[in-house]
C-alpha cells in the first residue's frame, strides 16, 4: 500500500494539473468535514438588519437576503453537494453495475431485456427526467438522491456489460468455468475486479455531474430546499438580487466551479494512471 | 440501408413505449393520488372525486394505461392545472422559443468549436492548445445556469451592451408568426428592427448554454483528426507534394468529422437539459420554462408532456445521426 502511494505521488509530480486537482479536492473535503469545527458563523442564523452586505472583513463573502453569512453557508453548503453526489454515485454504480455484469456475462435475453431497458432510460436527457422524477417525490436530500440515481444507473449498467462482455471470453474465466466455479463466484472473483477500473474512473468523473445536476436541480426550485445550505439553492435565490448584491450569485458558483473543475482533473489523472492507454490519445 | 433505418425506427418506437410506460408509472402509479394532485391542494373531497372519474382514475390501472397511450399518440398530453389549457397547446406555444435558443446555440458549438479543434490538433502543444485545453476543461467543469448569471452581471449590469432577459425588447411587437422562431419569422416579413434586436437577444442565453458543447465538440474534433493525421493515407498526400491546408481541410478532416457527428448528436441532449435551466435564468420563454413554472404548482401534466417531447426530439435527432453516419461514410454497411 506504502509503495501504491509512493508511486501515485511520484507519477503526480509530473502531472502539476491533475495534482493541483487531488490538493484543492482535499482540501474541499477537509472543509466540509470539520465545517461544524470551524471557527464560522451559524449559517442559519438570520438577521434583517445586516441583510445584503457586500464582502467586508466580518463577513468575506457579504450576507444574504436574511443577513446570514455567506462564507459559513459556502462551506457548509459543500456537505450538502458533496454528501448527495457522493451517495448518487454510489447508488448508482453498484446497482448499474451489477445489472450490467449479470448481464454482459449471460448474455441473450437478460442482455436484450437490460439493453432496452436502458435505452429507455438514455432517451432523456438526464436533468430533464430527474426533474420529472422530484417533481413526483417531493422535495429534500432523499428524494434527490434518488432521483439522480435512476437518472445515472444505465450508464454503468451499459460500461458493466461493455467490461463483462470483453472479460467473459477470457482464458481465466474459461478455465474457472472448466473447474466448476459456481457462476456468481466467476462474477465476484473474476469478472468484477477486471472490469472495476473504469468504473471507478466514471464514478470519479461522475461526481463532479453528480455536483452539477444537485445544483441545477436546487437551482429550479426542486430538490434541496431553504434552509439547508446548498449551492444551487442559494443561486436560485441570489439571481433575483443579481443586479444589487453581486457577491449572492458569485461566491456559491464560484464553490461549485472549483469543486467539479478540481473533480475532473483529478479524475483526468486517475484515467490515465489506471488506464494508460488513454494517455496517447492525448484528448 | 433502408432495412437498417427500418429496424432503427422499429427500435425507436419500442423506445419510445418505454418511455410513455415510465412516465405513466411516473405520473400514475408513483404519487399517492393523482386526481388529489390534479385537483389541486385546495379542492373539496367531492371535486376530488367528480375529476376522478373525468380523469378515469377510478378505472382499472391497465385501462387507464391504455388510455394513457391512446391519448398521447393522439396528441393529447392531458390538461395543465396551473393554465386550465391542454399541455399540447402550451407546447406548441413555448417549443419554438426552444427550438431557435438551441439550435443557435448548435450554430454556435459549430462555428466555434470545429474551427478551435482544427488549429488545436495542427498547432498541437502550441500556445492555442493549452489555452483551448484549459477554456475547455474550466467550461465543461461551470454550472450553465452560472454561466448565464455571470454574462448578465458583466454585460447587462456592468457594460449595459446587451439585454439580459426575454426574446424582444419591451418596445417591440413579435414578427408575423409563421414559425414561431422570431429570427426566421422577422427575416420572413422583412421586419430588419426585430430581426436585429431578437438576435441581440439571443447572444448572452446563446453563449451560456453553448459554452459547455463548445468545450466537447472542440476536443472531439482535436483528437479524432489527430488521429487521422497518423494515418498512412495522409502521409501519402504530403508526400505527393499537397499543401498541408489541402491535406487538412478536404482529406483529414472529412475523416475526423465522423466522430464528431455521434457526439453532436448527444449534444443535443446536454443542450435541450441545458436550455431549461438557461431559459429560467434569461426569462425565456421556452418549455423549459414552462415547465420550472409549473413545478410550483406541482402541474404534473405540464412536466410530463416537457419530458416526453425532450425524449422524443432527442431520440429522433440520435436517429438521424446515425444515419447520417452510414450516408457520409460508404465504410458503412447495415
Amino acid at each position: 500500500m506504502k509503495a501504491f502511494w509512493k508511486k501515485l505521488g511520484r507519477w503526480m509530480a509530473g502531472r502539476p494539473l491533475a495534482a493541483a486537482g487531488a490538493v484543492v479536492l482535499l482540501a474541499i473535503l477537509l472543509l466540509a468535514l470539520f465545517a461544524p469545527a470551524l471557527p464560522l458563523q451559524d449559517p442559519q442564523s438570520v438577521s434583517m438588519r445586516d441583510k445584503l452586505l457586500p464582502p467586508s472583513a466580518a463577513h468575506p463573502m457579504g450576507t444574504d437576503d436574511l443577513g446570514r453569512d455567506m462564507l459559513s453557508r459556502v462551506v457548509h453548503g459543500a456537505r450538502t453537494s458533496l454528501l448527495v453526489s457522493v451517495i448518487v454515485v454510489a447508488c448508482a454504480s453498484v446497482f448499474g453495475m451489477a445489472v450490467g455484469l449479470t448481464a454482459g456475462y449471460f448474455g441473450g435475453m437478460a442482455d436484450e431485456l437490460m439493453m432496452r431497458t436502458t435505452d429507455i432510460f438514455l432517451a432523456f436527457p438526464g436533468l430533464i427526467l430527474a426533474m420529472a422524477v422530484a417533481v413526483v417525490l417531493g422535495p429534500g436530500v432523499v428524494p434527490t438522491i434518488v432521483a439522480l440515481s435512476i437518472v445515472w444507473w444505465p450508464w454503468y449498467a451499459r460500461l458493466a456489460r461493455s467490461e463483462a462482455l470483453m472479460h467473459k471470453q477470457a482464458d481465466f474465466v474459461e478455465a474457472a468455468r472448466a473447474l466448476g466455479v459456481p457462476t456468481w463466484r466467476i462474477l465476484r472473483s473474476h469478472i468484477l475486479p477486471n472490469s472495476l477500473s473504469p468504473l471507478i474512473v466514471q464514478a470519479t468523473l461522475d461526481m463532479g455531474y453528480a455536483i452539477l445536476t444537485t445544483a441545477a436541480l436546487s437551482f429550479i426550485g426542486l430538490g434541496v430546499q431553504e434552509p439547508t445550505a446548498e449551492w444551487g439553492a442559494m443561486l436560485n435565490i441570489g439571481r433575483k438580487y443579481l443586479l444589487s448584491a453581486w457577491w449572492f450569485i458569485t461566491f456559491p458558483g464560484l464553490a461549485i466551479f472549483t469543486t467539479v473543475l478540481a473533480i475532473n482533473l483529478a479524475g483526468d489523472g486517475l484515467r490515465d494512471y489506471l488506464d494508460p492507454r488513454t494517455r496517447k490519445r492525448g484528448a | 440501408m433502408a432495412r437498417y433505418i427500418v429496424k432503427r425506427l422499429a427500435l425507436l418506437t419500442i423506445t419510445l413505449l418505454g418511455v410513455l410506460t415510465l412516465t405513466f408509472f411516473v405520473s400514475h402509479v408513483v404519487p399517492g393520488d393523482p386526481a388529489r394532485l390534479a385537483a389541486g391542494v385546495r379542492a373539496r373531497p367531492e371535486q376530488v372525486e367528480a375529476l376522478r372519474t373525468r380523469l378515469g382514475l377510478d378505472r382499472p390501472l391497465w385501462q387507464q394505461y391504455g388510455r394513457y397511450i391512446a391519448g398521447v399518440v393522439r396528441g393529447d398530453l392531458g390538461e395543465s392545472i396551473r393554465t386550465r389549457r391542454p399541455v399540447s397547446a402550451d407546447l406548441a406555444e413555448y417549443f419554438p422559443a426552444t427550438v431557435e435558443l438551441t439550435v443557435f446555440a448548435m450554430v454556435l458549438c459549430l462555428l466555434i468549436g470545429i474551427p478551435f479543434g482544427i488549429i488545436s490538433a495542427v498547432k498541437r502543444e502550441s500556445v492555442i492548445d493549452h489555452v483551448s485545453r484549459v477554456a475547455a476543461t474550466a467550461a465543461v467543469s461551470m454550472p450553465t445556469f452560472w454561466l448565464g448569471l455571470l454574462l448578465q452581471l458583466l454585460f447587462f449590469r456592468w457594460l449595459q451592451i446587451l439585454p439580459a432577459t426575454g426574446r424582444l425588447g419591451f418596445y417591440l411587437s413579435p414578427p408575423a408568426h409563421a414559425t414561431g422562431l422570431y429570427v426566421v419569422d422577422s427575416l420572413l416579413s422583412g421586419n430588419w428592427t426585430a430581426l436585429g434586436d431578437s438576435f441581440v437577444h439571443l447572444i448572452l442565453p446563446g453563449a451560456a448554454l453553448a459554452a459547455s458543447s463548445i468545450a466537447v465538440i472542440t476536443r472531439m474534433t482535436r483528437s479524432s483528426l489527430l488521429e487521422i493525421l497518423s494515418l498512412d493515407y495522409v502521409r501519402t498526400a504530403r508526400s505527393k507534394g499537397l499543401a498541408e491546408k489541402v491535406v487538412i481541410l478536404k482529406h483529414a478532416l472529412r475523416n475526423a468529422l465522423l466522430p464528431s457527428l455521434t457526439v453532436i448528436g448527444l449534444q443535443v441532449g446536454v443542450l435541450l437539459a441545458g436550455a431549461v435551466l438557461i431559459e429560467v435564468v434569461f426569462s425565456w420563454p421556452g418549455i423549459g420554462l414552462y415547465a420550472v413554472q409549473s413545478i410550483t404548482f406541482v402541474d404534473f401534466q405540464a412536466i410530463l408532456g416537457v419530458t416526453l417531447i425532450t425524449a422524443i426530439v432527442y431520440s429522433g435527432v440520435n436517429l438521424i445521426v446515425d444515419v447520417l453516419y452510414g450516408v457520409i461514410d460508404p465504410r458503412i454497411h447495415y
